[in-house]
């Protein structure tokens, strides 16, 4: 939890640091399935979870955003087992804006990112360097201040008695806000 | 882990004020002195060159054709690839599809370097046949997914998330960079630090696909090239002769 805190301190410290910023925030909720690396078989998650998530962007050319954050995604749970864990997720990405300055401007982001496993319960997951999260999403800003948002997502775990590969997708709807 | 350090180190600096962005965020009028008005590229609603952009398309087609050989002859290991499976191609292609997208195990040099480059380089094909940054990046995203990730190496293997995001994301960013350094470079007569070899490499990194268009004769761009004989002066014995030399003069003019 401290290491969270602190990371979540650092974006926070960096963005009133740094000029022509901008500081979003989301919320919502998501949904989907797991299923083991090179195997059709593929298991429902039991419970959709919710994510909140703190990010900067900087415009880097018009239309081209960059995006760096941090996200908590809570209660990944499988079905056929009674363990559960959360992610931390670490990304950066961009985002690529339809028509800046209109009262709707839709818009597609790309993040990608390292997650950290967490409140892990009944479970035991490897740490494997290759460990990765990556988000797609198709969106849409009111008066450059509301976000509505589509996203799929995806992350890898590996569980320590299997020693395999799972790749969990979900998609996930969110509402964001941008503070300043 | 290490990776998405360095990333994020990197990305820390954007942030900064003196980052490296700051220095990259050129003016935008560079190179205007060479283009009219209407032609600017930087103008808000650029009308888009679709015959251009399908020559440019075509030329993908052929370079990645090449491009599947030479990956198909370099190691397994490398790659990722295995050649048993490409041989059993049918049924492959779907059954790739249907499995993927997954988190590749890919080297970092491949996915975080070579990857962005290469969706830079669509980027910049877009951008210069006078679309703006979202419609490039539209394409950038629609070649690498479409037609390279699901298309091309989907015979090969399971599409790659990671692929399907960095290729057209930071593609995109490295390629709006790059297309600004090139009118840097045409604007300062080709040149980088004085040198017409420095610029002239340059600009064929820059825009590989255009260099590539060109040379298979779809000419948007003057290029003129020649077998000629040539007498070199040399001096020997403090007399001064001439011997013929054979070459290729190969020059362009944008």
């Amino acid at each position: 939890m401290k290491k969270i805190l602190f990371l979540l301190v650092t974006v926070i410290s960096l963005s009133t640091y740094s000029k022509d910023y901008s500081v979003n925030i989301y919320t919502g909720f998501q949904n989907g399935n797991w299923r083991i690396r090179d195997v059709s078989e593929k298991e429902s998650l039991k419970n959709g979870a919710y994510h909140f998530s703190i990010e900067i962007e900087k415009e880097l050319y018009e239309h081209i955003y960059f995006l760096g954050g941090i996200a908590y995604e809570n209660g990944y749970k499988l079905k056929n087992s009674q363990g559960s864990y959360d992610i931390i997720p670490l990304y950066i990405g961009g985002r690529y804006t339809y028509h800046d300055g209109a009262k709707w401007n839709p818009y597609i982001s790309g993040k990608i990112g390292y997650p950290i496993f967490t409140n892990k319960k009944d479970i035991n997951l490897n740490n494997k360097e290759y460990n990765g999260w990556a988000n797609f999403a198709l969106g849409l800003t009111y008066l450059d201040k509301y976000m509505m948002e589509l996203g799929y997502k995806q992350h890898i775990t590996n569980y320590a008695e299997l020693n395999d590969d799972y790749d969990v997708r979900l998609f996930s709807i969110s509402i964001g806000y941008r503070l300043y | 882990m290490k990776h998405f350090i360095l990333l994020l180190l990197f990305s820390i600096n954007l942030f900064a004020n003196e980052s490296l962005i700051n220095k990259i965020n050129f003016d935008t009028n560079v190179g205007a002195d060479f283009l009219t008005t209407e032609e600017s590229p930087y103008k808000k609603e650029a009308r888009g060159d679709w015959n251009r952009l399908g020559k440019q398309t075509i030329s993908v087609g052929i370079l990645s054709l090449g491009t599947t050989a030479m990956l198909y002859m370099l190691p397994e290991s490398f790659t990722n690839w295995d050649r048993d499976d490409i041989k059993d191609i049918n049924g492959k292609w779907e059954s790739n599809i249907k499995k993927g997208p997954v988190w590749d195990h890919d080297d970092a040099i491949l996915n975080y370097v070579a990857h962005p480059y290469v969706g830079a380089t669509y980027y910049v094909a877009a951008r210069k046949s006078d679309f703006n940054e979202f419609d490039s990046f539209l394409y950038s995203f629609a070649m690498s997914t479409f037609f390279w990730e699901c298309g091309v190496e989907a015979f090969a293997e399971v599409p790659s998330i990671q692929d399907l995001i960095v290729t057209p994301v930071f593609g995109s960013m490295l390629g709006e960079y790059l297309y600004r350094q090139e009118k840097k470079i045409l604007a300062n007569d080709g040149k980088i630090r004085d040198s017409k070899l420095l610029g002239k490499v340059a600009l064929i990194l820059i825009d590989p696909i255009g260099t590539f268009t060109n040379l298979i004769g779809f000419k948007d761009t003057n290029i003129q090239g020649a077998w000629t004989v040539v007498n070199s002066q040399q001096i020997e014995d403090g007399i001064v002769k001439n011997k013929p030399i054979l070459g290729l003069t190969f020059a362009s003019t944008f």
